[in-house]
């Protein structure tokens, strides 16, 4: 599970290079957010255009990641495929994050 | 690719899987990978992935607690319209004999509460319009069938 971090109008956009957030890697993802959002600030957007299965062990997943934001932090999403977006919708999950068509128009708005 | 009616997807897979989550992830993407060079297969975005993979995820989790060497067999069968698929594990039935009624979990709670699993059984009776479970001599089966809607000609 890798991960490609930059900095986007001061944002900072993380893509997950992975086609799958399953059971299989759930806690690998929540692990390495983790380590990686230690010392996270402002707008964060999980750039997900990747990714083109979730179930509910990633979902769960990315709410922990949304869960242990540091204070002044906020987790956003962006690029959800097909499969990933009717998961979140589904579930309701829609309604706890932002969420973006993609990354530019996350870096556009000023949530 | 053809977004038109289906006149004659018929697909049957059966294959047996150890209960793990690398097994779960290498048996779906077998499956997935017969369906790519099928005739005609579901459409990008359908959930029938999501709803077998939620199955698999609670055999291993629950059935077989995490035990990496059970065994499930699963038959998928696709048509035109539904995917019908059979699912056989030796691990714990289900609670009560039937399974979890699946529940939408509750996101009006703060941030810290919200709920980081459980939206499993609900995605499985959402997506599912037949749900069948049955236990005897420690052997639990489930049938479910699905609505899909498919696509034809080359991916």
């Amino acid at each position: 599970m890798n991960f490609t971090s930059r900095s986007l109008d001061g944002i900072e956009l993380i893509t997950v290079d992975a086609d799958r957030i399953d059971a299989a890697v759930a806690i690998q993802f929540k692990d390495r957010m983790r380590e990686h959002m230690a010392d996270a600030s402002g707008r964060v957007v999980l750039d997900l255009h990747r990714v083109d299965f979730i179930d509910s062990s990633g979902l769960g997943a990315i709410v922990a990641v949304m869960k242990l934001m540091p204070q002044g932090a906020k987790l956003e999403l962006a690029g959800l495929t097909p499969s990933v977006d009717k998961v979140f919708r589904m579930t309701r999950m829609d309604s706890i994050f932002t969420i973006h068509t993609d990354s530019e128009s996350a870096s556009a708005s000023h949530a | 690719m053809k977004a038109e009616k289906c006149a004659s997807m018929a697909l049957s897979i059966r294959c047996t899987l150890a209960s793990t989550p690398d097994d779960v992830r290498k048996a779906l993407a077998e499956v997935a990978a017969k369906l790519a060079c099928a005739p005609s297969r579901p459409a990008p975005g359908d959930m029938w992935e999501v709803a077998i993979a939620e199955v698999l995820n609670n055999i291993v989790e629950h059935a077989y607690q995490q035990r990496s060497d059970g065994v499930i067999e699963m038959q998928l069968e696709f048509d035109a319209t539904h995917l019908s698929a059979r699912f056989t594990d030796y691990g714990l039935p289900m609670p009560g004999g039937t399974p979890p009624s699946g529940t939408p979990a509750d996101l009006d709670v703060p941030l810290q509460d919200l709920p980081e699993g459980g939206f499993g059984w609900f995605l499985i009776r959402s997506l599912a319009d037949r749900l069948e479970y049955s236990q005897e001599d420690g052997t639990n089966r489930l049938y479910l069938s699905l609505p899909i809607s498919c696509v034809t000609g080359p991916t």
